[in-house]
């Protein structure tokens, strides 16, 4: 065999069988010295290389290798939760998941868009295009279930992680909805007491710089920094959430009876100018933002300017009380008909009254809304004095109860106004105001003519209880003195006693009240016909006030009597809302029909 | 020369080297793979055993009872290799392994190496002066076509140019003209090209080509490897960040890091400091195989033992230049470290060989 021959010895080999073959060991010895060098030169090379990365450019590898392990994971803060004043949340925060991915880290984009897809809800294509994106971080879905965030983290795909984030809730749903507002997706506050509150609730994310893995996941005890997340304040509001519930309860019914084109209702503690609720039709669902148009979202109360009318004419009446230009027994005829230089203005007569209101006191004036009695004592006052009281009243300018968007009140300097505009301010036409200012200026009239700060916070607290900032009643000024306010408001019972007021009456309480219906401003110049503001704003218990409210209801359908519209839903709001407060009945109910009416029962 | 040489005793530095870097291997599987809860680490151990056994066995086979039987291993071989692609399992889109029942699989394509060495250096020593000779040359190649194509087949890129590099290595040392190897050399990179061009190189072959030159075309897909596997070595430093305290092997950022990429483990755990101990542990190994080679008086012996050589030479330089960004990435593994029972055992076996040669020179002295 050819192999057994190869154990001989080769350099003993005659040399004559290969003349031009070296001899074995020296040839062998030769080339394996140069296999040596040249595998020397092979680990020199990679000891080289090795040097040149690992000493030479070691700062940049640690720097990329950073990148890709050390991440900064958030630690989202705590939104601070908004409240009534009985401790009841308007806000909630679910902690959820967000799915993200590191585009960088995905290999496969294809194939993981495609396994993600039916649990995010989205196209294939859709994710694969977000999974090709530059950089390290983006969103795939902001807020997953649990159970998708269970078949997210299942998959265990390379590149793709959960991020915690706290999400917004409204559990009231549409409930102050107007006055609460709502957030984005990030957690900014885009309307109301969300946007205006944002830097108070908002809080500071906190986060952990540590190292993670391939799939992001921190590894344990590689936590280099950890800020912790300061959760945002938490805000006890005015409001209470049964009076707010009753208000939209009620102007609901108004919304949909008279298909108006939006109602409002502002309740007021008139002793501290604590806003208990602020209601709005239309109105809509915080948590489903995307499904409401701007004015489902606006709060009427503040944002809606519109000419009071009537509710004024207590105001001017008010006012030329406190001038000392008029007494509550001087009398101002009416026939109808009344020339103002050289035009005329004129009473809305019905039943008993078609030739005029006749001879009457304030009282009557305000009881039957005569708005020719009500121009003579605007006459009397002067422009100047009565400009004067309308602002003292809080009507020019903002309530400054701090809301956002809420509209300044305007009325042009008296110096300007002519006979017959002297008139119309007199009872509330051509003044812009909104129905927070009515209800304000009202309310100063309950609480013995102090204006009071009218006001939405009651204090913010930190996330133990503490409380931060604290916001007390603030007066503004004595508007008018209390005996001003008493005869005011005696004038304003009768109202309701047997006036224009009538079905507003409560059962158990006394009510101070006024109707007002106006006509609506044309953009630019004159009237809408036929497009009203119908309201009825009242304070009860007439002689200790504790609650003011306003109900105005805009262009309402079939009748533009405030009477009709607003007393209804503003009665029953009233009603409840004495109710909740626990305020004692001071007029027994119905006399007639109940307590002397009363059979004796059989058997007695 | 070591003609005066009569001790018979082992070199120990040898299975000392090879020792050790098993040891540094296991310990860098572990690393690796501790996230996952592997016992991978577990196993390699086993197959050391086991390898050490068989190496037990292998040391006291005298190496000219191989060399004899050559031709039979040669076509025994060839028949494992076809068996392969016919009933082989299919592991990440290859075929290289045999079930041999519990748990157990035979990858033939690494014994094909061993006994491509041992038919080679046969083959060699007795048709030593037609090697001398161009056309002589050409008929040697001949002899390692069949197996290369069956284990390319599979596909295993890497290995066949083990083949082909243990074939460089034993025809130089066998002593044929450097020309001609150049000639050969130069015809197979022609032959690459053609290939290239008509398509026989598969796409993914071509990626990992085209990665090499430029990594950060495609940084998380085909650049993948070659980006990470730089930065877990680079950022470990002189010193490393400390045993199973690497952050990218801990993160799981480098695929397949128990088996091709274990050096990027001891680049970025153990630093400069583990990187540099692993080449003088593999310098020492060759150094010493070498020393073999060229000790032995037998120039069978002695072509066996530089077909060892250049294939541990090969193995460690395309692997380590891998992981640092000096050659392309290419499925083949560091002798001793990567996780891998068939390997393990070849190698384990291979410096049995290698002893056995040593062993046996003085033999020949009487």
């Amino acid at each position: 065999m050819r192999a057994s021959r190869s154990t001989t010895l080769a350099g003993a080999r005659p040399s004559a069988a290969a003349p031009r073959v070296p001899p074995f060991p020296v040839l062998l010895k030769k080339r394996t010295e140069w296999g040596f060098a040249l595998i020397a030169l092979a680990f020199v090379g990679l000891a080289g290389q090795l040097v040149n990365i690992q000493v030479r450019h070691h700062a940049h590898y640690k720097q990329q290798a950073d990148k890709y392990h050390n991440r900064r994971i958030p630690l989202p803060a705590a939104r601070g939760i908004l409240r009534d004043r009985n401790g009841n949340s308007f806000t909630q925060n679910l902690p959820l998941k967000a799915v993200v991915a590191n585009p960088r880290r995905v290999k496969d984009p294809v194939e993981t868009a495609r396994q993600l897809a039916p649990l995010l809800d989205l196209s294939a294509e859709t994710l694969e295009q977000r999974l090709r994106r530059e950089g390290s971080f983006v969103y795939l879905r902001r807020k997953v279930d649990r159970k998708t965030e269970q078949a997210v983290q299942a998959l265990n795909l390379e590149g793709i992680h959960l991020e915690p984030v706290i999400c917004r809730a409204y559990p009231h749903k549409s409930l102050a909805a107007n006055v609460i507002g709502f957030t984005d997706i990030d957690g900014q506050g885009i309307e109301g007491l969300e946007r205006q509150l944002q830097r108070t609730v908002a809080g500071t994310d906190g986060w952990v710089w540590a190292e993670v893995d391939a799939l992001q996941r921190t590894i344990p005890g590689t936590v280099k920094q950890r800020v912790e997340a300061v959760d945002g304040y938490n805000v006890v509001l005015t409001l209470d959430t049964r009076i707010q519930h009753l208000a939209e309860t009620a102007i609901e019914k108004v919304y949909t009876a008279y298909q108006a084109a939006g109602v409002c209702a502002v309740v007021l503690d008139p002793r501290t100018g604590e806003i208990l609720a602020m209601a709005n039709r239309p109105t809509y669902d915080p948590n489903r933002v995307a499904d409401s148009t701007a004015a489902d979202r606006r709060n009427r109360c503040v944002t809606d300017l519109y000419e009071p009318g009537s509710t004024l004419k207590a105001i001017t009446v008010a006012a030329a009380l406190q001038e000392k230009q008029i007494t509550a027994s001087t009398t101002f005829g009416c026939s109808g008909i009344y020339p103002v230089g050289r035009r005329r203005i004129r009473c809305v007569l019905h039943a008993p009254y078609y030739h005029g209101h006749g001879a009457q006191t304030i009282r009557g004036i305000l009881r039957e809304s005569c708005n020719i009695g009500t121009a003579q004592i605007a006459a009397r006052l002067g422009a100047r004095r009565l400009y004067r009281y309308i602002a003292d009243f809080g009507f020019i300018g903002d309530t400054r109860a701090g809301i956002i968007g809420e509209q300044r009140g305007s009325l042009d300097p008296p110096s300007s106004w002519s006979a017959i505009r002297l008139a119309n301010v007199g009872f509330g036409q051509g003044v812009s105001v909104t129905p927070l200012q009515v209800a304000t200026a009202y309310a100063a009239i309950a609480n013995g003519g102090k204006l009071m700060q009218p006001y939405l916070i009651s204090r913010v607290e930190d996330s133990s209880g503490k409380v931060i900032q604290e916001y007390r009643p603030r007066v503004v000024r004595q508007v008018i003195s209390p005996e001003v306010a008493r005869t005011v408001t005696e004038c304003l019972k009768a109202v309701v006693e047997d006036g224009t007021g009538k079905t507003a009456q409560l059962e158990g309480y006394t009510l101070a009240g006024k109707t007002g219906s106006a006509q609506k401003v044309k953009a630019g110049r004159g009237y809408t016909p036929g497009c009203f503001v119908a309201s009825f704003i009242g304070y009860a218990p007439a002689d200790n006030p504790r609650v003011v409210a306003i109900v105005t209801v805009d262009e309402p359908k079939g009748s533009h009597w405030g009477a009709t519209t607003a007393a209804p839903a503003f009665r029953e709001i009233l009603q409840g809302a004495l109710w909740c407060l626990k305020v004692p009945p001071d007029r027994p109910v119905d006399l007639k029909r109940t307590v002397l009416g009363r059979r004796p029962v059989a058997g007695q | 020369m070591a003609v005066l040489q009569h001790e018979r005793r082992l070199d120990y530095w040898l299975p000392a080297c090879a020792l050790a870097l098993v040891s540094l291997g296991v310990v860098a599987i572990y690393s690796a793979t501790r996230a996952d809860g592997g016992d991978f680490w577990w196993k390699q151990i086993l197959w050391l055993l086991l390898g050490v056994g068989v190496a037990m066995v292998a040391i006291l086979i005298d190496y000219r009872v191989l060399v004899r039987l050559s031709r039979p291993l040669y076509l025994g071989n060839l028949a494992l290799l076809l068996a392969v692609l016919v009933m082989g399992r299919s592991v990440m889109g290859a075929q290289r392994w045999i079930n041999l029942g519990g748990g157990f699989r035979l990858q033939p394509s690494e014994i094909a190496k061993l006994i491509m060495i041992i038919a080679l250096a046969a083959y060699a020593s007795t048709h030593r002066a037609s090697l001398r000779d161009f056309w002589g040359l050409c008929k040697a190649f001949l002899y390692i076509l069949p197996p290369m194509g069956l284990i390319l087949k599979q596909p295993d890129l890497g290995t066949s140019l083990v083949l082909l590099a243990i074939w460089f290595g034993i025809m130089f040392v066998a002593g044929a003209r450097v020309r001609h190897l150049a000639v050969i050399a130069l015809a197979g990179l022609l032959s690459f090209a053609t290939m290239w061009h008509t398509g026989l190189i598969k796409d993914y072959q071509k990626q990992r080509l085209v990665s090499f030159l430029d990594p950060e075309a495609d940084p998380r897909g085909s650049g993948w490897h070659t980006i990470q596997s730089k930065i877990a070595i680079g950022s470990g430093g002189l010193t490393g960040k400390g045993l199973l305290r690497g952050t990218q092997s801990q993160g799981g950022f480098i695929p397949e890091q128990q088996t091709d990429f274990i050096n990027t483990v001891i680049g970025e755990e153990l630093g400069f400091v583990g990187s540099a101990l692993l080449l003088l542990l593999f310098f020492g190994l060759v150094y010493r195989g070498l020393r073999i080679a060229m000790e032995c008086d037998d120039l069978a012996g002695s072509l066996i033992a530089a077909g060892i050589v250049t294939m541990f030479t090969f193995h460690a330089f395309v692997n380590l230049g891998m992981t640092v960004h000096i050659m392309p990435v290419t499925g083949i593994p560091l002798p001793f470290l990567s996780y891998g029972g068939s390997s393990m055992l070849l190698n384990l076996t291979c410096v049995a060989v290698l002893l056995n040669i040593n062993r046996h020179r003085e033999d020949l002295r009487f």
